[in-house]
């Protein structure tokens, strides 16, 4: 089974005994992680953010996270389609944010906030389904626009948050 | 009720989103972001399918699980840090794939359950 280099045991099968993962590999994963954000491909955002390895205490967070992003995401269910875009947008621009600031952070804050709160709070399927029942023309628009305007407060965010910090 | 429904199923999905992607690093060099593809693909087909369920099955696997399953910031995200990295093609592809195979997904999902 192969390893990626600077990760505790085999992706997958390590996260069913990750409860034996020690503490300290976690962090230390963690910490290295986040010294070089942008290093190699495991560099991985956010949804990728593999920081640390499969423990059962970064799977806690990341549920804890995505259960409290999704209820936040239910809070503009009512808006339909308009309810979709602000939180894909709004999302997006923090995670623009958040990722220039992980280095700084606890090495918890990429899974919790990262993975779970702005990946539970933002959503694909819906846009997929909304862009279904739209169709034709307006779908294309639809899903254009958004990407683009997604896209773009990515890179205000983190723009915008290298300013900031500098 | 249907607090709990969301915030278990959204738990849930952000859980095997999280391993889903641990997985799929694990098993390619590639620096092209297949984790988020398969999981955008994967919730946008099972969103489609309980589109037109009760609303205990919406609140729970629709809004739940597939919106904690499926993520726009990390898609989002990669497609910036594709950008950066001067690899357009790619973030091109990712963009293109991400929408056609999810809308598509979520079409024929419609369809399946209709």
């Amino acid at each position: 089974m192969p390893t990626e280099p600077g990760r505790p045991g085999p992706a997958g099968g390590a996260d069913r005994s990750g409860g034996a993962d020690p503490a300290g590999g976690v962090e230390a994963a963690g910490g290295a992680e986040a010294a070089g954000p942008g290093a190699a491909g495991g560099a991985g955002p956010v949804g990728g953010p593999a920081p640390a390895g499969g423990s059962a205490r970064v799977l806690l967070v990341v549920a804890l996270g995505g259960g409290l992003g999704g209820l936040a995401r239910y809070a503009f269910a009512g808006l339909g389609t308009a309810g979709t875009i602000a939180v894909n947008v709004l999302g997006s621009a923090l995670i623009g944010v958040l990722m220039v600031l992980v280095p700084r952070l606890h090495p918890l804050a990429r899974p919790f906030l990262g993975v779970g709160v702005l990946g539970g709070f933002t959503t694909f399927s819906a846009y997929a389904l909304d862009a279904v029942r739209l169709g034709g023309l307006r779908a294309a628009a639809y899903l254009l626009a958004v990407v683009v305007l997604a896209v773009a407060a990515t890179a205000l965010g983190a723009a915008v948050t290298r300013r900031v910090l500098r | 009720m249907t607090v709990l429904l969301v915030f278990a199923g959204s738990a849930l999905g952000a859980v095997a989103r999280y391993l889903t992607d641990r997985f799929v690093r694990g098993r390619t060099r590639a620096t092209f972001p297949w984790g988020t593809l398969a999981v955008n693909v994967v919730g946008s087909l099972l969103l489609g399918c309980v589109a037109g369920a009760d609303p205990a099955w919406a609140a729970s696997v629709g809004t739940g699980f597939c919106g904690g399953l499926s993520t726009y910031s990390t898609f989002s995200h990669e497609t910036v840090r594709l950008l950066e990295d001067g690899r357009h093609g790619q973030a091109l592809v990712n963009v293109a794939a991400n929408l056609g195979a999810g809308v598509a997904a979520a079409a024929v999902g419609c369809l399946l359950t209709r």
